[in-house]
């Protein structure tokens, strides 16, 4: 056999989906065993691939999914009780496909694993009496209509052996894909019968006897037309044709309430297990359809009022029809009418088959079975003469289709053929007859679920998305355009606004073509905790809110992996096991909420558990052992800094690495992917009370809104989620709060020290010099962009700042990939090309974000000074005394302040000063270097004292230097170490001779209290 | 093809040699005193300079960006590529813009020359006597009527990246 490959691709895209939503029915099923309408739903899923791939001709995997609808089946049946085991194995099956669905995508076979032990599994877990109902099962491919092609659903009809089992099963498995198409059926006759009817109606020559045929069932009525357009033309024919169409319609009819009597059989035979109700309610199901349709047909054909044969939609497809009988009528030549009149039969049986085999429960009231399809055959053959009775007249004959054991089959078996005959007949009835096919067609495909929805290559929504960034950019431009030249008339104006409007809703539009729920994400987390929980024998409950929170679909993409592994996380590490959980008075089930939403243009995911919370002791001990920080800076750091070194590489808490996580890679990564499209992930923990993750990403990546600025008369982008605040420095604050310490400047913004980067001085603008900024500075304000990358922030100085604008992202070409301080480009409304900035790559160009290991996330808090891989690190170079040149690491600085003499005062014989609403002890390193007396320097009034700020937790101490004389971005080797208190020992810097301060020794020794609150180890330093 | 030769007198009896089988097609332009071919299947279009916006820190040889109908387009100083004298200050430079693989990039040229059609008996290596910065971003030349047509090597005059 030979298939498109776009059959095999469409079978694989439909197996995938279906696969997913087995998975989450599993879930289901396992917290609710016993509900039937799950595990029918499961069933159907396996069904239907099963079914497909046997058309397809793929084994093995029919094989395997037919063990797994074995199992189902008898689970169906009540022959096997549900258990985990059960749906483990069925998990199994599911993975078990989706691998060979993959193999088939990527090599077009099945490949040579036959995956024995799964099936071995399967076929042990199912009863093993259960065989009878099994080999009728064998035999049943899928006659759903889910199966995508119209074809293959005829020829599977075609080659299977229809069983009253099967006709049960098709019966019990209402889909929405079947409902729709029956009722599009069930439309569908009414709107071809009203149409001949109509037609016939206008016809002269309608005998009473046709009206005998009239009613009495939808097979008839395109032969009883033909019938009266015969008589019309020819009067002798009449009769005899007349006699045949009856003859036929009996038959038909009678095969059809065999049908259905059958089916009942094959319930109460196959079902027997089962409950009563089951059968019997889906036989009369079944019997109301019949019932519902054939009166449908029937009042349509006689034109009485009835609600379910929606006359508006009947007439207008009925004008249509009409003509193309006409036409039909009119080609054809006389001898062809009996051959015409077995093909609308054959296809009309088909079309009444296709609606008996499906379902429509919201449709009917429920009768008693026997008496609905007593009541089906009354109508259908009582109508003819009585016209207007629908009602029951339900005592007649039951035993009517009884009595006809055979012709269940038939039908069935008969049904596909029409279409090839029909196809080869003379041209003419050929035409027909294809046309007739095609009217059926075509409303099914207009409404049927499937084709609500279309599948449209994401390239091609790029390629939209593209000409969409175009067009908004024009749009912009025409804007200013406008704006630029006022007195253009007022219609141009007009419709430049509506261009403007229509721009925004199809940019819009466009966008929301490229979003999916982020349920597509979610949805496999259930089958992931079940799993964990399963392995770590714990008990978990996962919720979800916010599951129709739309995102793009590259950054669903972008945020799968992190999200997968955030939940594993909390599930594996998060939530303890019940035993625990109870001794610390939580309920023995943890609680996993993920929840997302919408806020400012960005999502919000929160991964929520009640577990253990992180415990921050540990994390220090780990983080420390691990070298990721240093004691000391840890001693520093706060309970949110402590939680957040989860997010550093090569952290891992777990004590027993399992084999869900714990690995060690993991949330650094999560964090850095989570960033690279431009989000942001943070965490709050309370120990044994549990732990919440947000992330933060935007909407869509495509078009960002960015600040654009100025410096050097050229524009930048700064993309706007990396815009923390604007600044204006003016007038004395330029002088008072921007220290500047050899061309390093940094501004005091409420208390902190913020660096400044001079955007021009960064890029190497041609304008730029020294004194242009010197100049800058002193003559009026400058405008400071602070900006936050990696966790740090800093100021980037720009001549102007304008306003923000929606630009769309291009990238740059291959000569200026290397450029680290530009993300891209875009284009401006003026038609301009911008620079969009890259703040992380210019924190690391000016050394304001330390580059170590080449990796984005490692922010200079986590850098171990005295052992990091890339030692280069940022040196506070001071002078101390005449010449002593000192260096110390900035990270260790708080800040730098300058008092005045009169500013410091004594205490208890130390020398403090009144900062920040408290006392700052002052240590004069000079005096502590020279081994003065006391560091008793009496200070003028007017003296400007150099004051380096240090921090020790929650109190902080001053060291006073004599000059601040740089600060240098370079490793620290440190070649000579003579001893000396309160020195590391010597390094070259700026080649020259310079010591290297020992903070912490010179603290001991003059702060010992200082150190109190800090850890042991930590004095114990040096 | 001799109606077409209105700015390149020296090429003006090139066109009498397409009588010859292996026929290629060069769009030409004259960069200093160098005249330079380019697969006329690769010229994605000829522009008037435009207005560039400078990409800071990048290879001097990058003149800048322009925007070409909504796509953003790096343009390459061909002078400067080359190794040549900057050209005049106020003589504007013409974009070729050339596609090359997947990439659309645009070199300035100082003036554009005709489309003209060579054989491959005029085709020849590259003499040693090229110098050699434009050596090696030339494939090989045709011999012209008083004039040797360098064959630019696409690939290699945009890969700016490399030399720096």
């Amino acid at each position: 056999m030979s298939f498109d490959n776009e059959l095999i691709s469409e079978f694989i895209i439909e197996s995938l989906e279906g696969l997913d939503r087995l998975d989450e029915e599993l879930l289901k099923l396992e917290n609710n065993p016993t509900d039937t309408g799950t595990i029918n739903s499961i069933f159907r899923i396996v069904h239907t691939i099963k079914g497909t791939c046997g058309f397809l001709d793929f084994k093995i995997l029919e094989s395997i999914s037919h063990k797994g609808e074995n199992l189902l089946d008898s689970l169906r049946a009540g022959r096997v009780g549900f258990s985990t085991e059960i749906a483990t194995s069925l998990l199994n099956l599911g993975d078990a496909l989706r691998s060979i669905l993959g193999t088939i995508e990527e090599t077009g076979s099945e490949g040579d694993e036959l995956y024995e032990e799964l099936v071995n599994t399967l076929i042990a877990l199912n009863d093993p009496n259960a065989t009878p109902k099994e080999s009728a099962q064998e035999e049943q491919p899928a006659p759903q209509a889910e199966e995508p092609p119209q074809e293959e659903e005829t020829v599977q009809a075609a080659t299977q052996e229809s069983s009253p089992s099967e006709e049960h099963a098709t019966e019990e498995e209402p889909s929405p894909g079947v409902e729709e198409q029956s009722e599009e059926v069930n439309q569908l006759l009414a709107d071809i019968n009203k149409g001949l009817d109509k037609h016939r109606s206008g016809d002269a020559a309608v005998s009473p006897t046709e009206d005998s045929a009239d009613g009495e069932s939808s097979e008839d009525l395109l032969a009883n037309l033909f019938d009266g357009d015969a008589s019309a033309e020819e009067d002798t024919d009449e009769s005899s044709s007349e006699s045949q169409a009856d003859s036929t319609d009996i038959e038909q009819l009678l095969a059809q309430g065999q049908a259905e009597q059958a089916t009942q059989e094959g319930d109460s035979e196959n079902e027997s297990t089962e409950t009563e109700e089951t059968p019997l309610e889906a036989a009369s199901e079944e019997a109301d359809i019949t019932n519902h349709d054939l009166i449908a047909e029937v009042l349509g054909d006689s034109s009485i009022p009835w609600a379910g044969g929606e006359p508006e939609t009947a007439e207008e497809a009925s004008t249509p029809q009409e003509a193309q009988q006409k036409e039909v009528q009119e080609a054809k030549a006389e001898q062809e009418q009996e051959q015409e009149q077995e093909q609308e039969q054959e296809q009309e049986q088909e079309q009444e088959q296709e609606s008996l085999s499906s379902d429509e429960p919201g449709q009917q009231e429920s009768k008693p079975p026997s008496e609905e399809e007593t009541v089906t055959v009354e109508a259908k053959r009582e109508e003819p003469s009585q016209k207007e009775v629908v009602e029951p007249q339900a005592s007649a004959q039951p035993e009517t289709p009884a009595a006809q054991p055979t012709p269940t089959p038939e039908p069935k078996s008969t049904a596909p053929e029409p279409k090839s005959t029909a196809m080869s007949q003379s041209a003419p009835v050929d035409q027909a007859a294809q046309k007739l096919v095609k009217s059926e067609n075509a409303p099914l495909s207009k409404s049927s679920i499937a084709d609500s929805s279309l599948r449209v290559d994401v390239e091609l929504l790029d390629s939209l998305m593209n000409l969409v960034g175009e067009l908004v950019l024009a749009r912009n431009q025409i804007l200013q355009f406008t704006k630029m030249n006022s007195e253009t008339n007022a219609n141009f104006t007009n419709t430049c606004q509506r261009l403007n409007l229509i721009t925004s809703e199809l940019q819009e539009g466009v966008m929301k073509t490229r979003m999916q729920p982020i349920a597509n994400v979610w949805n496999k987390f259930p089958r992931i905790i079940r799993d964990i929980a399963r392995a770590c024998g714990k008990e978990i409950k996962l919720e979800m809110e916010g599951k129709d929170t739309d995102l793009d679909k590259t950054i669903l993409e972008a945020i799968k992996d992190p999200l997968t592994h955030i939940v594993r996380n909390a599930a594996d590490h998060g939530i303890e096991t019940p035993d625990v959980r109870e001794e610390n008075g939580k309920p023995r089930e943890g609680t996993l909420l993920l929840s997302a939403f919408h806020e400012g243009g960005h999502v919000i995911i929160e991964i929520v558990d009640n577990g253990a919370g992180l415990n921050t002791e540990r994390i220090k001990e780990k983080a420390i052992e691990k070298g990721v920080v240093s004691s000391e800076k840890a001693a520093r750091m706060s309970e949110q800094d402590l939680q957040r070194l989860i997010f550093a590489p090569g952290f891992s808490t777990a004590e027993q690495v399992t084999n869900i996580s714990g690995r060690g890679v993991g949330m650094d990564v999560v964090r850095s992917n989570i960033e690279k499209i431009g989000g942001s992930v943070d965490i709050q923990s309370q120990l044994g009370v549990g732990t919440t993750l947000k992330i933060k990403i935007p909407l869509t990546l495509a078009i960002v809104p960015a600040l654009m600025v100025s410096t050097a008369d050229q524009r930048f982008a700064i993309p706007q989620v990396s815009l923390l605040e604007l600044l204006r420095i003016e007038g004395d604050k330029i002088d008072t709060q921007i220290e500047e310490i050899h061309g390093s400047l940094f501004y005091r913004l409420r208390g902190d020290l913020l660096p400044l980067v001079y955007l021009s001085h960064e890029l190497q603008m041609e304008h730029y010099t020294r004194e242009d900024e010197q100049e800058k500075k002193k003559d009026r304000a400058i405008n400071v962009v602070v900006v936050k990358a990696d966790e740090k922030e800093f100021g980037l100085v720009v001549d102007v700042v304008h306003d923000t604008e929606e630009i769309v992202v291009k990238p740059l070409g291959r000569q200026l990939k290397n450029i680290e301080v530009f993300a891209g480009a875009t284009i401006l409304g003026d038609g301009k090309v911008a620079l969009i900035l890259d703040i992380l790559g210019i924190g690391k160009k000016a050394h304001v974000i330390n580059d170590v290991n080449d990796s984005s996330d490692h922010t200079d808090e986590l850098t171990d000074e005295e052992h990091g891989n890339d030692d280069r690190e940022s040196l506070l170079l001071v002078r101390i005394g005449e010449s002593q040149r000192l260096a110390i690491p900035l990270v260790k600085v708080d800040r730098l302040e300058e008092f005045t003499g009169s500013a410091i005062e004594q205490a208890s014989g130390r020398m403090v000063v009144q900062y920040r609403g408290g006392i700052l002890p002052l240590i004069n390193l000079s005096s502590f270097f020279n081994r003065e007396e006391k560091q008793q320097h009496i200070y003028a009034d007017d003296d400007l004292v150099n004051v380096i700020v240090f921090r020790c937790g929650e109190r902080a101490v001053g060291f006073i230097v004599g000059q601040i004389l740089d600060i240098v971005y370079e490793s620290l080797n440190i070649q000579y170490s003579q001893g000396k208190e309160g020195v590391l020992g010597s390094a070259v810097v700026q080649e020259k001779i310079t010591d290297v301060l020992d903070s912490n020794a010179v603290l001991q020794m003059l702060e010992p209290q200082l150190l109190e609150d800090t850890q042991s180890q930590h004095q114990g330093a040096q | 093809m001799q109606s077409e030769e209105t700015v390149m007198t020296s090429t003006e009896d090139s066109g009498r040699d397409s009588s010859t089988h292996l026929q290629a097609q060069f769009a030409t332009f004259l960069v200093g005193d160098l005249l330079f071919g380019v697969d006329v299947m690769q010229v994605q279009e000829i522009i008037r300079y435009q207005e560039m916006t400078p990409v800071p820190q990048s290879s001097p040889m990058i003149e800048g960006l322009i925007n070409l109908r909504g796509q953003i387009i790096t343009a390459i100083d061909m002078r400067r590529r080359l190794g040549l004298e900057e050209r005049d200050a106020d003589h504007l430079p013409m974009n070729v813009v050339v596609r090359h693989e997947d990439e659309v990039i645009s070199l300035l040229v100082d003036e554009i020359g005709d489309v003209l059609e060579v054989s491959a008996s005029q085709f020849e290596q590259t003499p040693d006597t090229i110098e050699a910065r434009s050596r090696e971003l030339v494939e090989g030349v045709y011999k012209l009527d008083g004039k040797l047509l360098l064959v630019l090597d696409c690939a290699r005059a945009t890969d700016v990246e490399v030399v720096e």
